[in-house]
């Protein structure tokens, strides 16, 4: 394992609040769980 | 009602066009494939004829960073143009979650730039920011891999269903105009490194890991 804060995410430096809601917007929240897709149709098709 | 799903024949927009058209909404994909032009503006007035909202669903069809921010404003000015003269009523962009806050990315800031045209086009919209699909993590995976080894940063992440991005995007398509973001993910908040470990076990994926964690953001906001 390597510590590296310097990596970066398609060309971003990341921090934890950089990929998900940080409540300064109206939030909603899909349902599907990655295990539910991973188990259905999309995600097979994804594994396929 | 009628939608016109921008960029229709993607991933997303097949999917969405599914839910719109089940829900017994007339929906119709505009794309180049059918003849569907957003930056020239090529059968944009055709294909908005008698729509009441327009989802635009498109990915840039190039990758430099000026070529994508000039794809996203030149094609959502046309888009909104083309639909205040067709009396669309509501326009709904998919842009996603943090670009603002990602602005090193010149995909990110080109989505900003989309936004930034919409909000000040006096066309009434929606802007839906998703987090990243599911379905990509393959292609997060394979852009992180250096010589055989995944190195993902493993900052928080919270992907999400494209088949939860297409009902979203229907139900705000349907309904009145928020005039504001809708930030949408997925139910579970994990590490990026834990979401792309499960998808390559699943795929009994042979590749090794090297996991950077982000610096802390407590007390920068």
């Amino acid at each position: 394992m390597v510590d590296d804060p310097a990596a970066k995410y398609f060309g971003a430096p990341m921090t934890d609040e950089s990929l998900v809601p940080t409540g300064n917007h109206t939030v909603r929240i899909g349902p599907l769980s990655f295990a539910d897709w991973l188990a259905g149709d999309e995600g097979r098709r994804h594994l396929a | 009602m009628k939608v016109v799903v921008v960029g229709g024949t993607g991933q997303v927009g097949r999917e969405l066009i599914r839910v719109l058209t089940a829900e017994g909404h007339e929906a119709t994909a505009a794309s180049r494939s059918t003849g569907v032009d957003t930056v020239t503006g090529e059968g944009l007035a055709e294909a908005l004829a008698g729509a009441q909202a327009v989802v635009d669903v498109t990915n840039a069809p190039v990758w430099g960073d000026d070529e994508v921010l000039a794809f996203f404003t030149t094609s959502s000015r046309n888009l909104l143009e083309a639909g205040r003269a067709a009396g669309v009523r509501h326009h709904i962009p998919l842009t996603i979650v943090g670009a603002d806050r990602n602005l090193e990315s010149g995909y990110q800031r080109a989505k900003v730039a989309q936004e930034n045209v919409v909000a000040t086009s006096g066309v009434p919209y929606t802007i839906l920011r998703a987090t990243q699909f599911y379905s990509f993590l393959g292609t997060i995976a394979d852009a992180t891999t250096v010589e055989g080894v995944v190195r993902a940063p493993a900052t928080a992440f919270q992907p999400v269903a494209v088949e939860d991005v297409a009902a979203a995007l229907a139900s705000y398509a349907a309904g009145a105009p928020a005039n504001g973001i809708v930030d949408l993910a997925g139910p579970e908040k994990q590490p990026m490194t834990q979401f792309l470990r499960r998808f390559l076990a699943a795929t009994h994926d042979p590749r090794e890991w090297s996991t950077t964690r982000p610096p802390s953001t407590s007390g920068r906001r």
